[in-house]
């Protein structure tokens, strides 16, 4: 039960797309186009997780979060919607919803900020990710290459983990780029310094483990796999 | 120049010039009138020498005043005036004469009477007339100084009033624009042009600002699906290289419109006052965490960054907008940066500045902040970083300059 996902969106093209990905990595979606059809189905089973758009035909999503946080406080509410006025992120995270996404936004991040959401909401004493030699502590920040300590800045960190959270998936630069350099960084002219990221991860791995798990995914991007 | 200082400049060189004129023109009659007035005097003591001569028989020679000669001939000199010039035996000098001639029979003796009397040149003349007149002139020049200045003042006191209403007066905000009457009837058109034009002018500016903010977010949701679309295709194993390239091309396209369009929400929420929290900010503490976020960066590139913080820098402005703001300029001074240079940033008292290296300047350094302006046509940039940046300096009041010396691009923000 901890991989359901539903999906209020009232754009269908858009639901599809996030419900055939999130399908296609491991999550059960269910999907609704309006806040009746959300609060009939919320009704009837629990879901970890609600992705919530905020126009809706029927009403403004912010209405839903507490109906929602009243049946099941545990539910991840992430909202995602095109309004980015700070006002409204403001008011959607008061209201109790757990992670904003701004549209149009990389369907990995999604994948990051549902995985960070359901480790906060379900597993929080334990933060120990694991892949071959490497294991992170994501509460203590700290990475672990073949039991040694290594010691990784923020940033190398913050695409560590990302990576962690979408294995096997192929990741762009730009999705990558956005992830560590936040959103507003998508017109500050320095995607290109994504790649000093990338290989400096790289290197770090391939010292201390001596494999090279960041495999580049020719005319794509990249792909955590071993 | 204000416009008092130019009328008065104006009425200076007029002044000047009717002084010039009146001064001649007065030396001129002066002269004139007393040339006459000499000529009579000569005239008339000639006629009394030759009485005196006729009752008393002789008259005595007085250079270089009378000069009385008995002529050989009875040819009779007619009555002639002239300017003439002597040597004064008093002063020892060459001087002019006016003098005046004739010739009488006296008691059967052809006597030649001179009358000569000292005549002024135009110069002395001048140098005795033009004090006075220029004191006259100077006292009227200085009233109606004294007076235009008096009354414009009170003129323009309404202008002047109405002029800072003007400067105060923003488009982004929905205050109308109210000047006050000035009971001048060329102001008062003024006035009620400028308040038209201005409620013409908000209401275009309004529509323009909602329209580049709702085009920008209708465009978010296309965007996401196209995104999603080709993000769900790259997992797919079977593609041959045309396709990937084609995905590969509808994607970076998409991402670039996405970042123009966030780019422009950001420029329309600036200007929609969204960021308007005022928070105290330490731009020591700004540059210490962003540099430190870029270091993976400088480290890889060999930059290293000199910080000379010669003071603690404050100001008040929105911290969202300030973190924008340098990241923006350190981003565009690390990307210009060639390897293995420093970049140097100076915090002063009420200004600081961002240095890098570069080999060549900027071609239009006047169009680098303008939105989409890209100097270097092959470099993948979106030429709206520094647009950011300048409507954040603009916002906050700010002014930043840029400069190209001894190889050093150099980005200065003046605080206020």
């Amino acid at each position: 039960m901890k991989n359901e996902v539903l999906i209020i969106e009232d754009d269908i093209s858009l639901q599809k797309t996030i419900s055939d990905y999130l399908k296609n990595i491991g999550f059960i979606c269910y999907e609704a186009e309006t806040l009746a059809e959300g609060k009939k189905l919320f009704e009837k089973k629990f879901f970890p997780i609600v992705l919530l758009d905020l126009n809706l035909p029927d009403g403004v999503g912010f209405d839903y979060i507490p109906f929602i946080k009243s049946i099941w406080n545990k539910t991840g509410v992430i909202i995602i919607s095109a309004r980015d006025k700070l006002e409204d992120r403001v008011d959607g995270l008061n209201l109790g919803a757990d992670d904003y996404l701004v549209k149009p936004f990389h369907l990995s991040e999604l994948n990051a900020r549902i995985s960070a959401l359901l480790r906060r909401n379900f597993q929080p004493e334990c933060c120990l990710l694991k892949f071959n030699e490497i294991e992170i502590d994501t509460q203590a920040q700290i990475v672990k290459l073949n039991d040694n300590e290594v010691e990784f800045s923020r940033k190398e960190f913050d695409l560590l983990l990302f990576f962690f959270e979408n294995q096997k998936k192929v990741l762009t630069k730009e999705s990558l780029f956005e992830h560590v350099w936040g959103e507003n960084s998508a017109f500050m002219d320095n995607s290109d310094f994504i790649y000093t990221h990338i290989n400096r991860l790289r290197k770090k791995i391939k010292t201390h483990t001596g494999q090279n798990y960041i495999k580049t995914v020719h005319g794509f991007g990249y792909k955590f796999e071993s | 120049m204000k416009l008092i200082t130019k009328i008065n400049r104006s009425y200076f060189k007029y002044g000047l010039f009717i002084f010039i004129i009146a001064d001649i023109i007065s030396v001129s009659i002066i002269l004139h009138i007393e040339k006459i007035n000499t000529d009579e005097d000569l005239r008339n003591g000639a006629f009394q020498i030759s009485k005196i001569i006729n009752d008393h028989g002789n008259f005595p020679d007085i250079p270089p005043n009378y000069s009385i000669q008995t002529l050989n001939s009875f040819k009779t000199i007619p009555q002639y005036f002239k300017d003439t010039v002597l040597f004064d035996t008093e002063d020892q000098v060459m001087q002019e004469f006016r003098e005046f001639g004739y010739s009488k029979i006296i008691n059967g003796t052809n006597y030649l009477i001179i009358h000569r009397d000292w005549n002024d040149s135009f110069f002395d003349e001048s140098l005795e007339i033009t004090p006075v007149i220029s004191l006259i002139l100077g006292f009227i020049f200085a009233g109606l100084l004294l007076y235009t200045r008096i009354i414009s003042k009170k003129l323009w006191s309404t202008f002047e009033k109405n002029l800072n209403i003007l400067k105060n007066f923003s488009f982004s905000s929905t205050n109308r624009l109210h000047l006050k009457n000035t009971d001048i009837d060329e102001f008062d058109d003024l006035n009620r042009v400028l308040t038209k034009m201005s409620e013409r002018l908000q209401l275009d500016y309004q529509a323009s600002k909602e329209f580049s903010a709702n085009a920008a977010h209708e465009f978010q949701t296309p965007l996401a699906i196209i995104r999603n679309k080709c993000e769900n295709l790259f997992s797919k194993s079977d593609l041959d290289e045309e396709t990937i390239q084609s995905l590969r091309e509808i994607y970076t396209s998409t991402d670039r419109l996405s970042g123009i369009t966030k780019a422009l929400l950001l420029l329309a929420k600036i200007d929609h006052g969204l960021f308007n929290n005022k928070n105290t900010i330490s731009f020591n503490k700004l540059f210490q965490d962003w540099l430190q976020s870029f270091d993976d960066i400088l480290q890889d590139q060999n930059i290293s960054v000199n910080v000379l913080e010669n003071y603690q820098l404050k100001a008040q402005m929105d911290e969202r907008l300030s973190n924008l703001l340098i990241q923006n300029l350190l981003t565009n001074a690390i990307k210009n940066s060639p390897e293995n240079k420093t970049i140097q940033i100076e915090l002063n008292d009420n200004n600081f500045s961002i240095s890098n290296y570069g080999d060549t300047k900027i071609d239009q350094p006047e169009r680098l902040f303008e939105r989409f302006y890209k100097e270097n046509k092959l470099n993948n940039s979106s030429g709206i970083g520094l647009a950011i940046v300048k409507k954040i300096i603009d916002h906050s009041n700010f002014t930043i300059q840029y400069s190209f010396n001894n190889f050093k691009h150099t980005f200065t923000v003046a605080l206020s």
